[in-house]
């Protein structure tokens, strides 16, 4: 605990001149395990923490960190003195606002992550990599297993004074299979904040079966077409979908930095009435899920799309000063040495009322697409693109051809018009995010959804 | 505690141990909508700590200063282990190899406030029109000294320094909005151009405002230095990984010794080029760094090693392996160089209809080779000139045949993140769009 010396040295910097200043500590510890085709590469403990110091002036930042007790103040300094010097030439001056907080939350974990053996953990991989590798054609099994608990500490010269203690587990496998010189590849995990329950009950021998069974069905799958297409995305899909083509513009520092098209436009139509967006880090044990955010502030559930019509964005204390209402909690880190900016958490679209067969009753000719590897965007511009795992061609209503790894992109200010079914079975997926080089945990969701218009790049 | 003590105290329990260890300081300056919104300098340390004992490997690590407390997690995990019967001993005493300007002291004690000048110049450069709509800057200065000792005799130490930097222009004309940018990075002051930066970025902002979705179909496409290190980065180091080899997982398995490219083409990896990104004089086990040919004449003719894949096969690393404090080594490429002198011309941009492709935000398929992506930056290509921008469209092609297919590369070599490339155009590349 750190509360006493941080609140001094934060009042110390509101001394020196700071108009704001922010104190936080972060310690994490946490296991990793890696083994490829039953061999554990790595086993690994690791320990971390540190201080990262804000200081604010006339509309410019100074931030500093470090590992050492004896040195915050010097880097509180430091932080000061920056701030001051990167304000020196800066014309968009604005005040910084808060609020006085005081709260203490920490997580309940079923299993508590330090009761469970290191060889335990190992032993599970391992069985994982078992039940995946039984499958015929299975040439090669990547499983990782890591957990995290984490201790953070906010202070600020507002009255912030919160600590979080949390924890987290996600379990990822991969499996190859290879057959007559096509290898293909198919990926599941399991993710949560709380306990060792998180991987236990999320059924990892399962999972690595299910991964080996996808790639090996992959041996048999073409090359999608290219070209633009009606499509329906599963939910980890239409997960990554609504992260990427819609999530990341509707945060509020790339609005302000003149780097999202969604500027200027709350209150009007982006989508289909029958798009809601939504924003929840308060939801229990998703992997993105929180209390506090790293400013302090609460986690709140935001609807960002209603009816198809643009709610708001997701603030920090700075965007939320700048833009004159309240944070939204969405100040987020990846570490004690980054300062916080504004992040998603859990970001899905809400269910509908259709079914899957109703959405491929729609379907002439499109494609069914499943599984997401990754996407991205470029909110300025108004692009962003999303690899599924796998798909489907479809042919009135039926299943043709399976199809492997496609790319998909499109256009965010119409992408949301074209929805135009949404389905009522919403889940949830966890992953990794990054932004300005930081990553951190969110869950995306969704229900199926069918959208008119995709361009889908393939070799087929 | 020294390191000495701490293997001497590590070899009472295990068989050998090992120490990596890596210092940095780092200033970094930020820019949003044209002006200097933040600053940072902060030092950082961390260790990383391997122990074997009977083919069990331990591992653990930390940031804190409690070194011991890292050694004893270590040597608890090496016993909860299992045997690795692959696993090799750590890496004896060796004499570094000599990769030479990998650290400039003008960047090692450069203040936030000299930054400022250099940051200022970039953003100056890229107010290039008045449909600038926004200017999002950043550059960032590390100098990090990594420290390798081990049990076996191995001491080494070497500072090393970069300099990064990036600017992102956002531009708008009436309801047209686009986007351009532009990076650079070496490990000089010199080396890196804040104006040229600045330009490119914002010159690419005004010219991709009149964009347009490519037509689908197939089209020879040039690819610029920038976006390489997706291409030919990726051929090296993930597809040519031994890593990834020996378990099957790269398109590249079982094609050892065969053509994969035109016999006008080689391709290296190389830790020793003076002043370079993925230069070192040993490598994150304390390996010599070295050159070595992935492809040559076409034929891919070695995969790249550490010490763990090497053992397996029965020979010696490549000087490949890399590492951050808080993992174990992998097997990652140094630097890779195109060598293509027998197809460079100056008429890399000289089709009738082609695609120019600045960057992409997409990575390849490892397993089959298989490369779709969009396309972040780019341009159409008419009658020899750079046309119109790009905008949702994606391009697909087979890295299998990628070096079949290039045609012709240009003369303008630009190292992206250790890639060392001119632009490349490949032939028949599936184009997605309209």
């Amino acid at each position: 605990m750190h509360f006493d010396k941080m609140r001094k040295l934060a009042s110390l910097g509101a001394d020196l001149g700071a108009e704001f200043v922010e104190m936080r500590y972060e310690r994490a510890q946490g296991v990793t395990v890696l083994a490829e085709d039953e061999v554990v590469r790595v086993l690994s403990y690791g320990e971390s923490e540190g201080f990262g110091i804000r200081a604010f002036f006339k509309g410019a930042w100074g931030f500093s960190s470090t590992q050492r007790l004896d040195l915050l103040e010097e880097s509180l300094r430091n932080a000061v003195k920056l701030a001051k010097l990167s304000s020196k030439m800066k014309k968009d001056v604005f005040e910084m606002r808060g609020c006085y907080l005081v709260g203490h939350s920490k997580l309940y974990a079923k299993i508590d992550l330090e009761d469970v053996s290191m060889e335990e953990k190992a032993k599970l991989v391992l069985e994982a990599q078992r039940a995946g590798r039984k499958l015929d054609r299975i040439k090669s099994i990547t499983t990782r297993y890591s957990d995290e608990k984490v201790h953070k500490e906010v202070v600020n010269n507002f009255g912030v004074e919160t600590s979080l203690d949390t924890s987290r587990v996600s379990f990822m496998t991969r499996s190859y299979a290879s057959e007559g010189g096509i290898t293909e590849r198919a990926m599941e995990t399991a993710t949560g904040t709380g306990g060792y329950e998180i991987v236990l009950e999320g059924d990892p021998l399962g999972k690595a079966e299910e991964a080996s069974r996808r790639a090996i069905d992959l041996l048999s799958a073409r090359s999608a077409p290219s070209g633009k297409f009606k499509a329906i995305l599963d939910p980890k899909l239409g997960g990554v979908f609504i992260h990427e083509a819609f999530g990341h513009a509707s945060e509020a520092d790339l609005v302000l930095a003149g780097m999202s098209l969604l500027e200027g436009k709350v209150g009007q139509k982006i989508g289909a009435e029958l798009v809601q967006v939504i924003d929840d880090p308060t939801v229990d044990g998703l992997f993105g899920s929180y209390s506090f955010d790293d400013e302090g502030m609460p986690a709140r559930r935001k609807v960002i799309v209603e009816g198809g019509v643009l709610k708001g964005f997701m603030h920090n204390l700075e965007s939320s000063s700048r833009m004159n209402c309240e944070s939204t909690g969405n100040g987020r880190t990846c570490s004690y040495d980054a300062p916080p900016i504004v992040r998603m958490s859990n970001t899905f679209i809400d269910r509908g009322d259709s079914s899957l067969d109703e959405m491929l009753s729609e379907m002439r000719r499109g494609i069914y697409a499943l599984g997401s590897l990754y996407g991205y965007t470029n909110p300025a511009k108004g692009q962003f693109m999303f690899k599924a795992e796998e798909g489907w061609l479809v042919e009135k209503a039926e299943l043709k051809q399976r199809l492997r790894e496609v790319a998909l992109s499109g256009d965010i200010l119409s992408m949301l018009m074209n929805v135009e079914l949404v389905g009522k079975d919403l889940s949830f997926q966890g992953g990794y995010c990054g932004k300005d080089g930081q990553t951190v945990p969110v869950s995306i969701g969704s229900p199926h959804v069918l959208v008119r218009e995709v361009v889908f790049g393939g070799m087929g | 505690m020294e390191w000495d003590e701490v293997i001497r105290k590590g070899i009472r329990e295990v068989d050998q141990v090992e120490i990596y260890e890596e210092k940095s300081r780092i200033v970094v300056v930020d820019v949003e909508k044209g002006e200097i919104k933040r600053a940072e300098a902060s030092f950082s340390s961390g260790v990383g700590i391997r122990v074997l004992k009977d083919k069990q490997l331990g591992f653990a690590y930390g940031n804190t200063g409690a070194v011991e407390r890292v050694l004893e997690k270590a040597i608890r995990g090496c016993k909860a282990n299992r045997e690795d019967p692959n696993l090799p001993g750590f890496t004896p005493e060796s004499k570094p190899s000599s990769a030479e300007d990998l650290f400039d002291h003008r960047l090692d004690e450069i203040e936030p406030d000299e930054v400022f000048d250099l940051v200022g110049a970039m953003v100056e450069a890229s107010r290039i029109s008045d449909k600038v709509y926004s200017i999002s800057a950043s550059m960032e200065i590390a100098s990090t000294q990594i420290t390798v000792v081990n049990s076996e005799g191995l001491d080494l130490t070497e500072k090393r320094t970069t300099l990064s930097a990036g600017c992102y222009v956002s531009s708008r004309d009436g309801d047209k909005a686009s986007t351009g940018s532009e990076i650079g990075e070496g490990r000089s002051l010199d080396s890196v151009d804040p104006e040229f930066i600045g330009r490119t970025a914002g010159e690419r902002a005004i010219a991709s405002l009149n964009s347009v979705q490519a037509e689908t179909g197939e089209y020879p496409m040039v690819i610029l230095p920038r976006a390489s290190p997706k291409f030919l980065g990726f051929l090296v180091g993930s597809a040519a990984s031994s890593d990834n080899l020996q378990h099957g997982r790269s398109f590249l398995t079982g094609k050892l010794g065969t053509a994969i490219g035109r016999y006008e083409i080689s391709l290296v990896d190389d830790g020793l080029l003076a002043g370079r990104l993925g230069s070192r004089s040993f490598d994150d086990e304390g390996t010599p760094t070295r050159r070595t040919y992935v492809v040559r004449g076409g034929i891919f003719e070695s995969a790249i090693y550490d010490r763990y894949t090497a053992h397996k096969e029965g020979r010696e690393s490549t000087g490949n392996a890399r590492r951050s404090y808080s993992s174990i080594p992998s097997v990652e490429r140094n630097n890779v160089v195109l060598l293509a002198d027998r197809l460079s011309g100056d008429d890399v941009m000289d089709v009738r209809r082609g695609i120019l492709l600045i960057s992409t935000g997409d990575s390849p398929n490892l397993a089959n080779g298989e490369f779709s992506g969009l396309i972040s930056e780019g341009f159409l290509i008419e009658n020899g000139d750079v046309a119109r921008g790009l905008r949702g469209t994606n391009f697909c092609l087979s890295l299998l045949d990628f070096l079949k297919n290039v045609e012709v590369v240009g003369k303008e070599v630009r190292d992206i993140a250790g890639v060392i490339s001119p632009p490349i155009r490949v032939g028949k590349v599936r184009i997605a769009g309209s």
